[in-house]
């Protein structure tokens, strides 16, 4: 055996017992990681440790999906389909038998409009309004405290939603910390950026430790950057007409880099709720 | 060695009420509680050994063997258990004897203490009159369980129901045990069947079976007095991790596992705290016990310092469960301590799994249980083949309470949407659909009482709803209220 393969080996397995192994996923190492692997710690499918978010084109961005064991972010402005993307991928990660979790701080997630994604990945049909009790069995909702429209005063506002924000991000710890979910979604969509960057950066980075090397691919919907681990990857959205072209116009960040400057559009179908 | 301790039945409430507490044929015990004698009988037996086996409310019988190096002879064994008796205010009879049968009648036939010595047990049962056999209630007939006998011939089995009870031998001329002991046993069975034969088999004493041991009525309960009040609910964890951990040892030990946990808290004001917690499935492990109950005291407090700590469980079988090879399954326990955590930090009605309610009223929903299912899932669904599904629609984010907007309308479309809410201060509508009017519960007030704990509201709606992109690219989902004619913006669609 050349020495270079030994080298490697006696590499892969020193990061094996470190649960490092994924975190090298930049260094082009993640096919040699993933067909020399031992099949009970990492398997011989890919696949399996990606969580696809059902659309194809993006799907086929993210060389299969959303990466287990590390921290991810879909972020862009309203209405430019953040929400759309992982809601599809919770409904997926459902229906393949997996459970999920929702943390929504300001308790935005609206259950019927989402019903028509999961009814999908289901195989139910997407516009019956007939409730099978089966499409949400598998997601766990954390609903923070929801955003009153008659708050008046700036200042107890944002002490109200930092507060939120806090629990929320606890939540999440707790909920990594279980175990046990395929796909966890932190909604940070209509949280404000400047309430996002007065959290302690150790934060990400407590959560990135929580989560590596466990099963769980966590998200976070942001209109700005907020986190990513090394493995993880930043699905960038850009606006676009939601009402004349269902769609939406993503590109893939990963590890300090652009893949691409140029948009991939992703068609979506029209609004079913 | 079989000992038997058999309480009679007071001859009447009169005569009960003559004799006074205490007396032979009463118990010490309040006189409308059914299950009293049996407790206290059982109780004592258990004092003497584990392999204690009842018979209805007011025999019970035990394993003896082994005591004679601890107490010695047989006959002093049933002195000890007389005095035990006494000493609980009853008055029984009591039969020492190499088989149960033996023991049992005897204990029925005779007062105080009667001890047969090894293989005297047909002899000491012969002068026994044979209605010994039928004065029995608590079923003597199930003593043989074994297996079935071949069902008998048609003309034994005519016999046999001929004779539906041992007093109608006593017709026959067989007065005593031993008459019925002595006769041929193949003429018996010829005659009765396999009844006559048991009958003769009791008469003789012998073993129709193995003696079976009652269960153990265990309660699961852990108490302590603490030397100093303690404040607080981090030194609490201590006290109740040793509590629990002796408790759920029990609990591993008889194959049980908690379902509902009940924490007692004597308070230094001499008031009581009490909480129960019902738990998902059952459980026994300490550190998960321990974690609930910190948790739910977490959320109620006691109001002052604890002088006394009580935890109790309501039990139920061990569960076993299956998982799948593929399937991603959260252990019970683990869940169980998860939505606790989450339920004392985001309150409990925030946390579950969503679920839709049968109403086209817009944004409503309800809360249910996340339980998820543990079921088995193809491993070829696990490969995802997105090409197979069409793409998903958009989603929308709803805010709870509509934020009031104003509203231009030019030839019935909105043409431009403000608010006043920070971050939402709208624009130039770009492109609109709609509208979609939906309307419902009309025949219900519009004054009721709104539910704060309630999901979605419950009076009549009417309303239109539009789908309009405004210039600066966000998708926003109004509504206009026909009553009033206000316009709201419902949320934000993703």
């Amino acid at each position: 055996m050349p020495a270079a393969a030994v080298n490697r080996d006696h590499l892969e397995a020193l990061l094996r017992d470190r649960k490092l192994d994924h975190t090298v996923a930049d260094w082009g190492l993640t096919p040699l990681l993933v067909r020399g692997a031992d099949p009970m710690h990492r398997g011989s499918d890919p696949t399996r440790w990606l969580v696809p978010t059902g659309i194809s084109e993006l799907d086929a961005r993210l060389e299969g999906g959303l990466p287990r064991g590390h921290l991810s972010e879909v972020i862009g402005p309203r209405s430019s389909g953040r929400l759309a993307i992982l809601v599809s991928a919770l409904a997926g990660a459902t229906s393949r038998g997996e459970a999920v979790a929702l943390i929504d701080p300001l308790d935005m997630f609206d259950p019927v409009s989402a019903s028509a994604t999961f009814r999908r990945a289901h195989g139910c049909p997407e516009h019956s309004r007939e409730t099978t009790g089966a499409e949400f069995q598998r997601m766990l909702w954390i609903r923070g405290e929801s955003s009153s429209s008659a708050r008046v005063s700036l200042s107890s506002e944002y002490g109200t939603l930092q507060k939120s924000l806090d629990r929320a991000v606890k939540a999440l710890n707790i909920v990594l910390q279980a175990g046990g979910f395929g796909l966890v979604v932190l909604d940070l969509g209509e949280v404000a950026a400047q309430t996002i960057k007065r959290l302690p950066y150790t934060t990400w980075l407590r959560l990135q430790r929580v989560i590596e090397g466990s099963e769980t691919a966590c998200v976070l919907i942001g209109s700005e950057p907020i986190a990513r681990s090394s493995g993880g990857v930043t699905v960038q959205l850009a606006s676009g007409a939601r009402l004349q072209a269902p769609g939406l116009n993503a590109r893939v960040i990963r590890a300090r880099k652009v893949e691409s400057d140029q948009y991939v559009r992703v068609p979506l179908s029209a609004a079913a709720c | 060695m079989f000992a038997c301790l058999y309480l009679p039945r007071p001859v009447s409430s009169l005569h009960v009420r003559e004799e006074g507490r205490g007396n032979r044929g009463e118990l010490p015990h309040a006189p409308h509680d059914p299950y009293a004698p049996h407790a206290t009988l059982l109780q004592i037996a258990r004092d003497f050994s584990p392999r204690v086996e009842t018979h209805g409310d007011r025999t019970v019988t035990l394993d003896i063997s082994g005591l004679g190096r601890l107490i010695g002879e047989p006959r002093s064994i049933g002195e000890e258990l007389r005095r035990a008796a006494a000493d609980a205010g009853l008055g029984v009879h009591i039969a020492v004897a190499a088989s149960s049968t033996a023991a049992i009648l005897l204990a029925h036939a005779r007062a105080g203490l009667t001890v047969v010595p090894r293989g005297d047990e047909a002899s000491a049962l012969a002068p026994l009159p044979l209605r010994t056999l039928t004065q029995l209630d608590f079923g003597l007939w199930t003593l043989d369980s074994g297996p079935k006998a071949p069902s008998p011939k048609p003309k034994a089995q005519s016999l046999e129901s001929t004779a539906q009870s041992p007093e109608q031998l006593t017709r026959w001329g067989l007065p005593s045990l031993g008459d019925l002991a002595a006769l041929p046993s193949s003429e018996l069975s010829a005659r009765l069947g396999q009844t006559g034969l048991r009958w003769q088999r009791w008469a003789r004493g012998e073993e129709m079976r193995p003696l079976v041991p009652a269960g153990v009525a265990e309660s699961f309960e852990e108490s302590l007095d603490l030397e100093w009040p303690i404040d607080g609910l981090e030194p609490l964890s201590f006290v109740l991790a040793r509590l629990f951990e002796p408790l759920c040892d029990r609990l591993e030990r008889g194959d049980r596992g908690a379902v509902v946990l009940r924490i007692t808290l004597t308070l230094v004001t001499r008031a009581r705290h009490e909480r129960v917690v019902e738990l998902p499935a059952p459980m026994r492990d300490a550190r998960v016990l321990r974690t609930l109950a910190l948790l739910d005291l977490e959320s109620n407090p006691p109001p002052a310092a604890i002088d006394r700590v009580a935890v109790a469980v309501d039990v139920t079988e061990g569960r076993v469960l299956q998982f799948g090879l593929f399937a991603r399954a959260l252990p019970t326990d683990t869940l169980a301590t998860l939505l606790a955590r989450l339920g004392a930090l985001m309150g409990s009605d925030h946390v579950g799994a969503p679920s839709l309610v049968d109403t086209y009223r817009p944004g409503a929903f309800a809360m249910a249980k996340f339980d998820p299912p543990s079921t088995f899932t193809n491993p070829q669904s696990l490969i995802p083949n997105p090409e197979q599904r069409p793409a998903p629609p958009s989603v929308l984010r709803r805010f709870r309470s509509p934020i009031p907007a104003r509203v231009v309308v030019e030839q019935g479309r909105p043409i431009r949407v403000t608010t006043d809410r920070r971050g939402y201060a709208g624009g130039r509508v770009e492109r609109s659909e709609g509208p979609w009017r939906s309307s419902g519960d009309w025949w219900r007030s519009s004054h009721a009482t709104h539910d704060p704990h309630a999901t979605y509201a419950t009076s009549p709606w009417n309303c239109d709803e539009w789908d309009v992109e405004l210039n600066d690219g966000t998708t926003y989902r109004i509504s206009q209220a026909h009553d009033p004619g206000a316009w709201f913006v419902n949320g934000i669609v993703d």
